[in-house]
């Protein structure tokens, strides 16, 4: 078995590493890193396509209205949106809080790494596309509205925290048997089982390539969470999976994300 | 200066047009006859939905009170001269002609009227949608904007510099050569400065990434074998043509 995959900024360079069990990173050339001397990066740099409302107990909830305006019918597809490259971070990274919203909702969930091209794929070879798996956190703005692409609830930087790294496929048995937890500030606040969903992870492989080729490195979020909690800044928010590993980030204030960025540049 | 992206004799190679030929980085001058055209960027794709009030009111919906915003995948690009897949068994598949803002720096909380410096060139984008697969759920949705082949860009991405007034351009499509489509850019309900305002407000833009400003009215159904042509003044003339979605596949694996 191949070790886990991932990225990390070291010295101003993004530079591909391989993490051991004991959670030690080292170089594609053997050269150990020590704890302080990297950053983690998203351990992929593909396309981020999101599932919506695809988890059925949490759709419950709010599918009485979707019978009236705007929608007029129950969606008969997975509902996709991506997450542009701009809301992409890494284990530890900072998320920030906008200054104009009381609270931000975090979306602890499982995410498949494709491992090949994908175009046409049927739901009974989808297995084989799947490069691994790793975690990643749908940070958004609350909103009420399923009616139009989230841009301005979803694509804010930082709403993206995945990783830490990509655990390859052979180390998972079963993805469906994978619960996701989310802890905040230590304690578990949301927990999504992958049995869950309305679409599951081969039929979203089928659709999604029946139109669009999918490519090594892109990443499919099956089941976001519907149902959100809230937080704010100052919070420490973790999402974790036995065998998939731990995701962890602090939200701070706007300013002091922004502020942050520029002192790094 | 009008830069591209081309394959050439197995290599991709970007290139300045210089009168009848292509200059790559090294003095070498390309045919354009014997290229094949790349999108000229890969950045982030915002694109604009209902953005000219006479084709909000041909679609029969209100024109927006605020910015429509959807985003397209990478995937979904194709370049200049590059086939186009209709689906098997849809009633509606049309083409949208769209001026595309390049962002050439980082833009973030920008106000609209230091927006154009932002803006580092321009291209054409032929949004092209299938309107039976259109849901009420983040509508428009992937399914619909961002499929393989259906986002042809280029050919090539003319730098701020040349374009006077971005918002005086006549835009038309032609199909097999009729006029199909025509506007100006000035109608837009949402003109450039405006959009990097609000898009800077909700996310840094980067360099390469692209706005593209939506389309006029007169957008038809289109089937396969015809020619699709986008003009935009100033800016350059983006051909396709329409395939099968058995020809393109046909030619995907050959």
């Amino acid at each position: 078995m191949s070790g886990h995959s991932g990225r990390v900024n070291r010295r101003g360079h993004a530079v591909d590493v391989v993490v051991a069990e004991d959670g030690t990173a080292q170089t594609r050339t053997g050269e150990r890193l020590s704890p302080g001397e990297f950053r983690w990066l998203p351990p992929s740099t593909g396309t981020v396509i999101g599932v919506a409302l695809n988890i059925a107990a949490q759709v419950k909830g709010v599918q009485a209205q979707f019978h009236s305006e705007p929608y007029k019918a129950p969606p008969q597809h997975p509902v996709l949106f991506i997450k542009p490259a701009g809301t992409l971070c890494g284990h530890l990274a900072p998320v920030q809080h906008p200054s104009q919203v009381r609270s931000i909702q975090p979306g602890g969930a499982l995410a498949v790494v494709i491992g090949t091209r994908a175009a046409r794929v049927a739901a009974r070879d989808a297995w084989d596309v799947i490069g691994g798996y790793t975690l990643f956190n749908d940070f958004q703005l609350p909103e009420d509205s399923f009616f139009r692409p989230p841009i301005k609830s979803k694509c804010l930087d930082s709403f993206g925290p995945m990783g830490p790294y990509v655990v390859p496929w052979q180390a998972v048995s079963d993805p469906r048997t994978i619960v996701v937890r989310t802890r905040v500030n230590g304690k578990a606040r949301q927990e999504t089982a992958g049995c869950e969903l309305i679409h599951d992870i081969p039929a979203l492989i089928e659709h999604i390539t029946s139109f669009m080729t999918l490519s090594a490195g892109d990443v499919i979020v099956p089941a976001v969470p519907v149902q959100r909690i809230d937080v704010v800044a100052g919070d420490t928010v973790v999402v974790e999976a036995a065998g998939i590993g731990m995701l962890e980030n602090r939200i701070v204030g706007e300013q002091e994300y922004y502020a942050a960025l520029e002192a790094a540049a | 200066m009008k830069r591209a992206r081309v394959r050439w004799q197995g290599r991709d190679h970007d290139v300045v047009v210089e009168g009848r030929v292509l200059r790559t980085a090294d003095g070498t001058a390309i045919p354009p006859a014997e290229v094949t055209w790349l999108p000229p960027r890969h950045g982030t794709i915002i694109a604009l939905g209902l953005n000219y009030s006479d084709h909000a009111s041909e679609l029969t919906l209100k024109a927006p009170k605020e910015p429509l915003v959807f985003i397209k995948a990478p995937s979904s690009l194709t370049g200049h001269k590059s086939n186009c897949c209709r689906p098997d068994n849809v009633d509606f598949m049309h083409f949208e002609a769209e001026l595309v803002a390049v962002i050439g720096r980082p833009a973030r909380n920008v106000k609209r009227t230091d927006a154009m410096g932002y803006v580092g060139g321009y291209t054409i984008c032929n949004d092209f949608a299938v309107r039976d697969y259109l849901e009420n759920y983040y509508r428009p949705g992937l399914r619909v904007k961002s499929r393989d082949s259906l986002s042809p860009l280029g050919p090539w991405i003319v730098d701020r510099d040349e374009i006077d007034d971005p918002h005086a351009l006549g835009i038309r499509t032609f199909v097999n050569g009729t006029l199909r489509q025509q506007g100006s850019t000035g109608d837009m309900i949402f003109d450039i400065p405006h959009l990097i305002e609000y898009l800077s407000g909700i996310m840094t833009l980067q360099p390469g990434d692209m706005i593209s400003t939506g389309t006029p009215s007169g957008t038809c159904d289109v089937r396969p074998g015809d020619q699709v042509v986008v003009e935009i003044d100033g800016i350059g003339v983006l051909e396709n043509r329409i395939v099968s979605e058995q020809q393109y596949l046909a030619e995907l694996a050959a």
